[in-house]
């Protein structure tokens, strides 16, 4: 990951401007400087924020017209399993009045809880529930926080890294033994059968 | 469709033989029974035909099979389009996609199957009448297709019992007809045990 | 189960905006008072629609509360098309994502293979050929055309008008053979890779597309002939489903579900991509936001993909369609024999594929539906370490609720059909 500058730059000259570097300038006005972290990475804007300010800083890029985020896109969180605050939360927020986009991001654990945005955008509501759904982040707050796409007395959160997403073994020639159950294995391919056990 | 004319006996009987009507090779002998061909001829011109039972339900089952709408994914937009008119499946008697399983005969799975969906296909599948088929249509519903992970069930076979599967991702519109009338044949070769069904 | 909100009104049915005059206009029958009296009460209907349903356009289960037959409360019920496609994305290379992008939203594959190439090509910082632009474009609005008429036909089926479904099948069935014949494969194409395309089109591809465009504005014609000003369409659908333009925003609804409350927002104007900004197209937007609204911005959507189409092909540079980064996109078959470096780059993408140096982005184009996003982030390996997919049918179906408020049951298809959803991109 790049080295988060503490600025955010502003338009200048010919050079089209960074997306969300309005919201950055607010972050930098309401929070003290070490509490916020600004990304910038391919002309995109990402600002850290702590989770307790989390609620604070959408209300005011919500509201304040000079950010003016009015339209929540998605929300989403990404696993890094070895950091002590595994799960970070990305929420991205779109001004359509100034044609702007920021993602703001928020590190948690799983005990942390994040306070809900439904109240805020009712576009939320949903994505919150998917990333209880998929990661188990624990958000309070939230007017139903349910399973929203596995079945509900599904166990896990499938989208952790430590979670093995697989099907089925696909049985091929050479792997017979492993793939099928015995009922299942074919009587016509002795020499697959016997080539898997020498290799074994 | 695949029937050869002998196991059905309408025949046309040509003029030519009209003359041959009683005649055989044989010596006429009163009392003697007339040769099949030619008694088969005479009760076709009056429209006669003889057949079996069970042959005649299995035509009446394949030639007007009724499926249900069961498109989940991908593969519901390619049945829809075996629908329309360019592959037109109302040619092989498929027309009237039922939207009630109770009213169908046919559920053609299009479309992967998620852990979710499972209890509902098998809910589906219990509320059609007999006799009822099964088309997998598609990689997905036959075999979990490219998704080998937690969320689809890895085929349909492992909750209802399949009849014909397709292979493609999607298939082409003539791929589920070619399924359809596969199925036509197996209905067709299929034992009718009792009048009563 | 959630609090129902309060009834609006009195409990009879909202008042529709009246028809414009000159337009020939049938009252219905009054109302009978009788009926009134008994729908109004206070006991709420519970039932079930759906999953298996021939109007929710896939696996929706919507669990409506009724009060007679207008709707209080209503609570989607999605996931019966759950794939895990973010968690696959995770366990393929980026080039192997490609295949699975195509079955998210499978009205318009080619659009959503775009996304992801787009995203993969701002994590590698990759530029590509003018060609290979104009040819996306055209693949993507071509896409778009068809998936719109797939809109068209079910959606007027589910209100009752048969015809169209046929009618628009045989369009899109066109658009499906120059898919066909440029990639090989009808639906999922898996055209546009991330570096550029699969190949470049053959010849016939020009005047195929040519000879699509030059009828396809009659054929539109047809369809509005059918439709736009039939009395009984116009009867079902005016003053339906009403959602403002503060309430979309809100739910975060983009594409026509957003156009139609009045809000001009289109991805291809506020952010192009891909050479967008040289063509000339309107961006049409309605006025009431109820199901006519959207139904005509819809149309007109699709005579504006026409005349980009047009501008594209008539426009189409010569050139390369991929990008020279010999890291990303596989080196042509001549050159592999003549030179050691691109044997190697040949070996390198083939087994493992290109490795973006590690950040993050977000990248969002205008797919048939709204805001198709990728919110894509990279740890410098040879897959996607997190790429969330930003379905727009999502957040345009969450506003469902809002706007089926106090309808009448047997509208909330009509409204279903007006939002255009597909369950690929709300359950991935």
């Amino acid at each position: 990951m790049a080295t988060p500058t503490p600025a955010a730059p502003s338009p200048e000259g010919n050079q089209s401007p960074t997306e969300g570097w309005r919201a950055a300038e607010l972050v930098a006005r309401m929070l003290p400087a070490d509490e916020a972290e600004v990304l910038v990475q391919n002309r995109q804007t990402t600002v850290f924020i702590p989770v307790e300010r989390l609620l604070q800083v959408v209300q005011a890029l919500r509201d304040d017209p000079s950010a003016a985020y009015e339209m929540p896109v998605t929300m989403t969180c990404s696993d890094w399993p070895e950091r002590d605050l595994r799960f970070e939360v990305m929420y991205v927020l779109r001004s359509l009045v100034h044609n702007d986009l920021v993602t703001l991001a928020v590190r948690a654990s799983e005990e942390t809880e994040v306070p809900s945005l439904a109240g805020l955008y009712p576009g939320m509501e949903w994505h919150e529930r998917e990333c209880f759904d998929l990661f188990g982040l624990r958000i309070v707050g939230h007017p139903n926080l349910t399973r929203i796409l596995l079945p509900d007395d599904w166990e896990g959160h499938p989208l952790r890294k430590d979670y093995v997403s697989f099907g089925e073994p696909v049985a091929f020639t050479h792997n017979l033994e492993w793939a099928l159950s015995p009922q299942d294995r074919p009587e016509y391919l002795p020499g697959a059968i016997r080539g898997s056990v020498e290799r074994s | 469709m695949g029937l050869k004319s002998d196991e059905f006996l309408i025949r046309r009987a040509p003029l030519a033989m009209a003359a041959r009507v009683g005649a055989s090779d044989l010596p006429a002998i009163p009392g003697a029974i007339p040769a099949e061909q030619d008694l088969a001829d005479a009760a076709a011109r009056e429209g006669i035909f003889s057949t079996t039972v069970g042959k005649v339900i299995a035509w009446g089952r394949y030639s007007s099979i009724w499926p249900a709408t069961f498109g989940l994914a991908c593969c519901a937009i390619e049945m829809m389009g075996a629908s329309n008119a360019r592959f037109d499946l109302a040619r092989f008697g498929a027309e009237v996609f039922r939207a009630s399983p109770r009213q169908s005969d046919l559920m053609i799975v299009a479309g992967r199957v998620s852990q979710k969906m499972g209890p509902v296909l098998r809910q589906i599948y219990d509320q059609m009448p007999d006799p009822k088929w099964v088309i997998s249509m598609g990689a997905c519903a036959s075999c979990g297709g490219i998704f080998n992970n937690y969320a689809i069930i890895q085929g349909v076979d492992k909750v209802v019992p399949v009849d014909v599967y397709i292979p493609g991702c999607p298939p082409r519109p003539e791929g589920l007809i070619e399924a359809v009338i596969m199925l036509q044949k197996k209905i067709a070769a299929t034992p009718v045990a009792s009048i009563r069904e | 189960m959630a609090i129902l909100p309060p009834i609006r009104g009195d409990g009879t049915p909202p008042n529709r905006v009246p028809v414009q005059e000159g337009v020939p206009h049938i009252h219905p029958g009054g109302q009978g008072e009788f009926l009134d009296k008994i729908e109004t009460g206070e006991e709420l209907m519970e039932i079930n629609m759906g999953p298996q349903h021939p109007s929710t356009h896939g696996v929706l289960r919507l669990v409506l509360s009724l009060d007679g037959e207008h709707v209080r409360a209503c609570r989607p019920d999605i996931g019966y098309l759950h794939t895990g496609f973010e968690k696959s994305f995770e366990s393929h290379t980026y080039q192997q994502c490609i295949p699975l992008t195509d079955r998210m939203d499978y009205l318009a594959p080619p659009i959503n293979n775009f996304g992801f190439a787009l995203a993969a090509e701002k994590l590698l910082e990759i530029e590509i050929p003018p060609r290979g632009q104009y040819i996306r474009v055209i693949v993507a609005e071509l896409s778009r055309i068809a998936s719109h008429l797939i809109w068209l036909g079910t959606h007027a089926m589910d209100i009752g008008a048969v015809t169209a479904f046929m009618y628009c099948w045989r369009e899109r069935d066109k658009i499906l053979d120059i898919m066909e014949w440029i990639s090989g494969v009808r639906m999922m194409t898996s055209f546009i890779r991330v570096g550029g395309l699969m190949a470049d089109v053959p010849e016939e591809f020009v005047p195929m597309v040519r000879a699509f465009v030059a009828e396809f504005p009659k054929r539109v014609d047809e369809y509005e002939g059918l439709l736009t000003a039939n009395p009984i369409f116009r009867q079902r659908t005016i003053g339906l489903g009403v959602l403002d333009s503060a309430t979309a925003i809100s739910y975060g609804c983009s594409g026509a579900t957003l156009r139609g409350s009045g809000v001009p927002y289109d991805v291809r104007r506020a952010m192009p991509y891909s050479g967008y900004d040289q063509f000339q197209f309107d961006v049409p937007v309605g006025v009431r936001g109820d199901v006519y609204d959207r139904y005509l911005v819809r149309v007109r959507e699709m005579r504006e993909a026409c005349r980009i189409v047009e501008q594209a092909v008539e426009g189409l540079p010569g050139g390369p369609v991929n990008t020279s980064d010999r890291k990303v996109v596989l080196p042509p078959r001549t050159e592999i024999d003549n030179s050691m470096e691109s044997l190697i780059h040949h070996f390198k993408i083939s087994t493992e594929g290109f490795r973006p140096p590690p950040g993050r982005v977000y990248s969002a184009v205008e797919s048939a539906r709204g805001e198709l996003g990728f919110l894509m982030i990279s740890d410098g390996g040879n897959r996607p370490y997190r790429c969330k997919v930003r379905g727009p049918s999502f957040s345009n179906l969450s506003a469902l609720s809002y706007m089926v408020q106090d309808e009448l049951m047997a509208d909330v298809v009509a409204v279903i059909g007006s939002i255009d959803i597909i369950l690929g991109d709300v359950d991935r």
